[in-house]
């Protein structure tokens, strides 16, 4: 199997298995899997990204809307004043 | 030009009526092919790749871009491999498809396991396909509900 890691900026943005990314080890899979596992909560003030040193940085988030019950088209629609 | 080989025509015949239709069935095709040369063009037009792959990816930070390497697929789909963990009170997604301009979710709310779907949004991410690879770009935004969980394992696949 072949395992990846997908790095952005200095910072790791996923792992995976399959084609893609940068391929890793196995047991750098399992590290930075592991690393992943034991992630700082999140908040709804504050995110963490993991740096490529596989250390957490924070960050502060916008405040989130809550996702809405209704979908895109139906919004814009109701917006427009068209037909629901 | 050396002339060395005795050729048995109907056979030779038979063998090139039967690549042509193997061309054909690939191509969707109808129309008679000239040995060699329409045969190497129409194997040529053939696009490379295609088929389906598939893979599995665990998001390590919230936010950046996620790439999917599937060389001539069209389609993505990707869902939790296991449990979804309700407990953050963060909202994630469960599962997407998308293709290149298109994106669909379901996903959960901040506050726990009411799932809300999202048909084709338009916007965050947005989905493009060049160079073999899925790439979906959730952009400067710091914080939006449309992105996989971060520690949880998703399987995906493309065709």
């Amino acid at each position: 199997m072949r395992y990846y890691k997908q790095v952005e900026n200095g910072y790791i943005a996923s792992i995976g298995t399959g084609d893609g990314g940068t391929e890793i080890t196995e047991a750098e899979y399992t590290e930075i899997m592991t690393v992943i596992q034991n992630r700082p909560q999140e908040t709804q003030t504050t995110g963490y990204r993991l740096k490529e040193n596989l250390t957490w940085e924070s960050y502060e988030k916008e405040p989130e809307p809550e996702p809405s019950e209704i979908d895109e088209t139906e919004a814009f629609n109701i917006l427009i004043g068209g037909a629901a | 030009m050396s002339v060395d080989k005795l050729v048995d025509s109907t056979a030779l015949d038979t063998s090139l009526t039967a690549i042509a239709d193997a061309i054909r069935a690939k191509t969707g095709g109808s129309s008679q092919l000239v040995f060699p040369m329409q045969f190497v063009s129409e194997i040529g037009n053939i696009p490379s790749g295609g088929g389906s792959y598939s893979g599995t990816f665990t998001p390590a930070s919230r936010q950046f871009t996620y790439t999917f390497y599937a060389p001539g697929c069209t389609y993505l789909a990707c869902g939790l491999t296991g449990t979804a963990d309700l407990t953050t009170g963060v909202a994630f997604v469960y599962a997407f498809f998308c293709y290149a301009g298109h994106y669909y979710c379901s996903r959960s709310s901040n506050s726990g396991n009411s799932a809300a779907g999202d048909a084709n949004v338009s916007s965050n991410p947005t989905v493009t396909y060049a160079n073999d690879t899925f790439t979906l770009n959730w952009g400067a935004q710091s914080n939006i509900t449309k992105v996989p969980q971060v520690g949880s394992e998703y399987t995906w696949c493309a065709w």
